[in-house]
């Protein structure tokens, strides 16, 4: 009976939570009818991380799709796998191009216990891989190869320069007297630059964005007092700052729609009290 | 560098056919009436690796059928490898297959137990993954050569630890280890 009822419950939950994710198989939807996100980002160790979530009809849809019967989201740098016929020297060619390329991994689960109870997991989750990749000369691609429906493998995107943090200093501590100046190496145009505060204090966290548009990267920028440690914070803050350079890509369109950006991000803890 | 690769490329696979040819002429009487031989089948499992930096290791399955004395023997064989995946990714693989003959001369080191070094000729086919997707297929033949140990393990059974080296034509090794049980036809 306790069964009956716990069962019952969690039915009518599902039911009622109308706001849960969803998701679905791609094998019954053709390529026009799905929404594509992508992320190329790049961090100070070299690595580029790959982020892929692909969603039905729109940007506003909470149905996220899950990759099936063949059908993969595969990334490379330069070219697509497509232009890849290895007919000689298999070991040798293979193990020389293959750090180019990998396939992405992840996404949403699609097994019984969520169609059951979708309220249970996060379907939001992307496709994703890494690439150990440092030179930034040539575009990221994300290819889409399906089994039944068109491909869509002329999603690319090129990362922008790269650059480090000079000042503060990681790890420093700082002594609240005013505002700080953060600064940066390798300032140029062309691409947007997000700047985005979080301080952690003992009583209060606090987060804050500085966008700085295409164009007006100076190499540095000049962070309030209040936001790096907030109006009634007592104690240490410690507070990260976060970099991020973004060049917009050309989504391949064959999708319904979506987006592809390629990033460099760069972080610092600073403590502040 | 030009000799090594004119024999290893173009001789010597010519040597093993030849070989193998001078052997399947030689009436089977030859091999010693007075010696014990039969005819047998065997089937075996081991690894394969590929000499080739950033590939891993994988299972090899081996068929096989022959005809021995107690001082030599050949056999053909069918070998199949599962997929030399590339270490860094796990999507991007190679697989082969192999079919063999070979000669192999047996000396006995114990009662029932035999050391055999072989010669052979290989025809091999592989084919390339590159993160799921098909790129790639190649083919070959080429010199093969390896050691054997077997045993009779009673009258008409017998087993074979088989390390066999196997050579595409760009000239990367593949090894393989295999352990086969075999049924003799006396």
């Amino acid at each position: 009976m306790c069964k009956l009822l716990t069962g019952l419950t969690l039915i009518s939950i599902m039911f009622i939570s109308g706001c849960s994710d969803k998701k679905v198989g791609s094998s019954s939807l053709p390529t026009n009818a799905i929404y594509a996100e992508m992320y190329i980002t790049q961090f100070h160790d070299g690595e580029v991380t790959v982020q892929a979530r692909l969603r039905t009809g729109s940007i506003n849809s909470n149905t996220y799709v899950k990759l099936q019967n063949g059908d993969s989201l595969i990334t490379s740098v330069g070219r697509p796998v497509t232009e890849v016929t290895i007919t000689n020297d298999l070991f040798g060619n293979l193990g020389s191009i293959s750090n180019d390329f990998r396939q992405l991994h992840g996404g949403p689960d699609l097994d019984l216990l969520d169609i059951l109870y979708p309220f249970l997991s996060d379907y939001s989750e992307f496709y994703w891989t890494q690439l150990p990749y440092t030179d930034t000369s040539q575009p990221v691609l994300i290819g889409f190869y399906r089994q039944a429906y068109n491909n869509a493998l002329n999603s690319q995107a090129s990362l922008p320069p790269v650059f480090s943090i000079n000042s503060p200093a990681s790890n420093s501590s700082h002594v609240m007297g005013g505002d700080l100046q953060i600064n940066w190496d390798n300032a140029g145009s062309g691409y947007a630059t997000r700047i985005v505060i979080e301080a952690e204090c003992e009583n209060n966290n606090w987060q804050q964005e500085y966008n700085i548009s295409p164009g007006n990267d100076l190499g540095y920028t000049t962070i309030a007092a209040n936001d790096l440690y907030p109006i009634g914070a007592i104690g240490v803050c410690v507070v990260t700052i976060s970099i991020d350079r973004s060049l917009v890509g050309s989504l391949d369109p064959q999708y319904a729609g979506g987006s592809i950006s390629a990033h460099q991000s760069r972080s610092i803890t600073i403590s502040v009290q | 560098m030009r000799c090594s690769y004119l024999f290893f490329k173009k001789i010597t696979p010519r040597i093993s056919s030849l070989l193998m040819v001078f052997v399947s002429t030689i009436p089977l009487s030859c091999f010693g009436t007075s010696e014990h031989s039969s005819i047998y089948i065997a089937v075996g499992a081991g690894y394969a690796s590929p000499a080739a930096s950033g590939f891993d290791a994988s299972w090899s399955g081996e068929i096989n059928a022959g005809y021995d004395t107690d001082s030599m023997g050949f056999s053909f064989s069918y070998v199949e490898t599962g997929n030399f995946e590339v270490i860094n990714s796990p999507d991007s693989s190679i697989n082969m297959e192999f079919w063999r003959a070979d000669l192999y001369k047996r000396i006995a080191l114990a009662n029932d137990l035999y050391f055999e070094p072989m010669i052979g000729l290989s025809y091999w086919d592989a084919s390339a993954k590159l993160v799921g997707l098909e790129v790639g297929q190649d083919s070959g033949h080429d010199f093969t050569w390896g050691l054997k140990f077997s045993f009779q393990l009673k009258h008409h059974l017998f087993t074979r630890l088989s390390w066999i080296n196997y050579r595409d034509h760009a000239g990367t090794d593949i090894d393989s280890l295999n352990i086969l049980f075999g049924y003799g036809f006396h």
